[in-house]
């Protein structure tokens, strides 16, 4: 999904891309100047346990899971659980129920996904990278809503005028694509 | 001579640093080696003690506080040097914003290091502290750079550089403050997680996971300078300049996993490729370096670009190995147990080269640095040389010099004076004309009289008088150190003693009166005198002797001109009587 995102939309100079586990993106939303750097985690199971190191200091997450496999749906809820506990309700979350070209094997149905997420404060989108569908919008919308969360922040920093640590957090922001494991994803869909 | 000062001072720095990384290596050993754990541990205690006698001092107060600054001024004097070529690198940049720009950024960083060394200070103080506090002047120098009027006219790209700039000026200068302190178990953690991945080295490519082909040697090639570049975080300072070497590291990983995935890779394929790289690198001094960056680089750094993406990988995957279990292998736990105990040892040729990695890169560090006392050495060489040939010049010239001096100032080297016998029967004087020719006097009886110094023959010796022009006039020092010097032993005569003392002190005429000498020369058994008495009578009016106290009148006037010393006189003549 990154190597669709960064493949299609933001690689205007047609350098060939090395990789796609990260991408920087200066964008213009509301003639504000952002700096959104995405990062792809290793989705193996066996470094779930590192999750905390990639998404400690980030402001948003793109939840992904496919829509043929019920149990990747399954771990999006428990990424969102882990998610909210370890960075409290700040955090801009994005639920994308991705391959929808594949929408004759869905697993999970559309309205399931759209209430879980509407229940957790994310936004729904439906996606697919082999077709190029939605991605663009996840993107931006996700950003959009961090700049938000931000700026409220900063005002609210401001009337508080505490000077707490998480000031940190203002300078860029971070958003960190969090795909859960789709697990058929592993044998090449 | 300065030269070689300069050399020695050089030389020192550079065992300073070779100390530093024989410690490291010597960390590296202890795991496989026992007798390296003792003097690990010795370290420790020693590191221990003195963080002791730091608080203690500390705790105190008064004089022995001001005693620890200047520990810590020393500590940071070592950066120096470091730090000016920072300066020097950045030169250009100051020179096109301005002295204005130059002077506020060195009194920020100025003012910064002051507060933080003084922070530093108090025992109270963890490195957390330090970090949140070098944070917040990373903040609040960013916000002076956008909002002060003497920034208006620097350019975005400029700002960022001097952020840069400071950055890397005020950690460097203070690394040995920051990097790896005392006051944290940062360097018990680096040990640990040595040990660790030494115990993993059987850890394959496939275990983590990791789609690394080994056949091509393309990819051989990327494994290795990945595993180079890693291992240069040590040696870097500046936090940027280590993450410099996290993001050089992890590109070549990347390039690499393009070449074995045959397409863009992905975080699946990159981590495991990082973590396989850390095992087989087993950096030194891992945890003091990630946690030196974490605390000390700017964090807005750590949280975008490239730098900030591959340190967090870095992370995780020290992370991961520190947690690794069988089942994070995906492995049976009796496999992983008799792997752990060496029981199993992998068969991979290519992956049990790899092992020797860290092996390899100790042998090509010492390599290199056996390449560098080559280098010294053979400058030692050279400048041994080049002291010898200045030696011999030197040599050279100084002989040249002399033999110019000899030419200018010729020391005409009169032959040994042959003692006058005046006895035997000289030719020339054969033909010396009637008033001088000598005549044969009967020896014994004069010698008698000359006793008395009121008899007149003493007094019409002309001999005083010769010695006074031959020894005043020109110095004859063959005289002195042949003639003189044989019969010093035998100068324990009274007579003779009595003599040189008189001279020197009293002036004492009689002391000194060549009589004296006479009687020395008549202890020999020679008399020279004898005959004088005799031929003055036959000389001419001027040097004819005359009895009168006149004579007596010269001789104590002349003692009493200083200038005129009687008594060096007095020696050859002696001496050369003597040698009769
Ligand atoms: N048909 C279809 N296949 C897709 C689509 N998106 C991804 N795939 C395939 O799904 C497989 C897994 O895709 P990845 O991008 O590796 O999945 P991931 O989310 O990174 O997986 P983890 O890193 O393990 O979390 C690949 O074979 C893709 O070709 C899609 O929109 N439609
Ligand atoms: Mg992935």
């Amino acid at each position: 999904m990154v190597l669709r995102y960064v493949e299609d939309k933001f690689n205007d100079q047609h350098i060939q891309t090395l990789q796609a586990t990260f991408l920087n993106k200066k964008l213009n939303i509301g003639g504000k100047r952002i700096n959104l750097a995405i990062w792809d985690t290793a989705g193996q199971e066996r470094f779930h346990a590192l999750g905390p190191i990639y998404y400690r200091m980030s402001n948003g997450a793109i939840l992904v899971y496919d829509i043929t496999d019920e149990d990747s749906f399954q771990k999006v809820k428990n990424w969102v659980k882990e998610l909210k506990k370890m960075l409290g309700s700040e955090i801009c979350l994005s639920i994308a129920g991705n391959k929808v070209d594949l929408d004759k094997e869905r697993n999970v149905p559309v309205e399931v996904a759209e209430e879980y997420a509407k229940a957790v404060g994310a936004i729904h989108f439906h996606t697919s990278a082999k077709q190029n569908l939605g991605i663009e919008e996840l993107f931006l919308e996700l950003t959009q809503r961090m700049m938000e969360r931000a700026q409220a922040l900063e005002l609210q920093k401001a009337n508080e005028l505490t000077r707490t640590n998480s000031m940190r957090r203002n300078i860029v922001i971070v958003d960190e694509d969090e795909p859960a494991p789709p697990t058929r994803s592993c044998c090449g869909t | 001579m300065q030269v070689f000062g300069k050399r020695k001072k050089k030389i020192e720095t550079q065992n300073d640093t070779h100390e530093r990384h024989n410690n490291v290596q010597k960390e590296k050993h202890t795991a496989t080696l026992p007798e390296f754990t003792k003097f690990e541990e010795k370290k420790r205690q020693q590191k221990e003690k003195t963080k002791k006698i730091l608080s203690g001092l500390i705790f105190r107060k008064s004089p022995e506080a001001a005693k620890e600054t200047v520990s810590v001024k020393s500590l940071l004097r070592s950066e120096t040097r470091e730090v000016d070529s920072i300066r020097s690198d950045n030169r250009e940049l100051f020179r096109k914003n301005g002295d204005a720009v130059d002077n506020d950024i060195h009194k920020c960083i100025k003012i910064f290091c002051k507060n933080l060394i003084k922070e530093a200070d108090n025992p109270m103080t963890s490195i957390d502290d330090l970090s949140e506090r070098t944070q917040n002047f990373y903040q609040l120098l960013n916000k002076r750079i956008d909002e002060e009027p003497i920034y208006r006219e620097v350019s975005p790209e400029h700002k960022e550089q001097l952020l840069d700039y400071t950055e890397k000026y005020a950690i460097t200068y203070m690394y040995q403050l920051l990097f790896c302190p005392p006051t944290t178990t940062d360097e018990e953690k680096d040990l640990n997680i040595q040990k660790r991945i030494r115990q993993l080295n059987w850890v394959s490519a496939k275990h983590v996971d990791c789609r690394i082909n080994e056949t091509s040697t393309e990819i051989h090639d990327l494994v290795y300078a990945a595993i180079t570049e890693l291992l240069g975080m040590d040696s870097a300072k500046a936090p940027q300049d280590k993450l410099g070497c996290v993001v050089r590291c992890c590109s070549k990983i990347l390039s690499l996993m393009q070449l074995c995935v045959g397409g863009p890779a992905s975080a699946d394929d990159f981590l495991p490729a990082l973590i396989f790289v850390v095992l087989k690198a087993n950096p030194a001094r891992l945890k003091s370096n990630i946690n030196y960056v974490t605390r000390f680089c700017n964090a807005s750094r750590l949280m975008s670009g490239e730098g900030g993406y591959y340190f967090t990988n870095l992370c995780c995957a020290v992370s991961f190995i520190e947690n690794l279990t069988a089942e994070s292998l995906n492995m049976p736990e009796d496999e992983f147990s008799q792997y752990m105990e060496g029981k199993i040892v992998p068969s991979n040729t290519w992956e049990s080269a790899l092992i020797m990695c860290e092996g390899m890169h100790l042998m090509n560090e010492n390599l290199q640095k056996f390449s560098d006392y080559n280098i010294r050495s053979d400058k030692l060489d050279e400048d041994a040389e080049e002291l010898r040939d200045a030696m011999i010049a030197f040599h050279d010239e100084m002989l040249q010099r002399i033999d110019e001096l000899k030419q200018n100032y010729p020391l005409i080297l009169k032959p040994f004076r042959e003692p006058t016998d005046l006895d035997a029967d000289d030719p020339c004087v054969l033909d010396l004309p009637p008033p001088l020719s000598p005549q044969v006097v009967s020896e014994k009886p004069k010698l008698h009289e000359q006793d008395s110094p009121e008899s007149p023959d003493w007094r019409l010796t002309p001999l005083p008088d010769q010695t006074l022009t031959a020894v005043n006039y020109d110095f004859d020092l063959s005289d002195l150190s042949g003639g003189d010097l044989s019969t010093c032993e035998d100068l324990g005569t009274p007579g003779y003693l009595s003599m040189e003392t008189a001279s020197v002190q009293s002036l004492d005429l009689n002391a000194y009166h060549p009589t004296v000498v006479m009687k020395r020369v008549d202890d020999v058994g020679v008399s020279l005198l004898d005959d004088q008495p005799s031929s003055g009578s036959s000389l001419p009016s001027p040097i004819k002797p005359e009895p009168s106290s006149s004579y007596q009148g010269f001789s104590s006037q002349g003692w009493q001109i200083p200038s005129i010393p009687c008594e060096t006189g007095a020696w050859p003549l002696g001496s050369d009587r003597n040698h009769n």
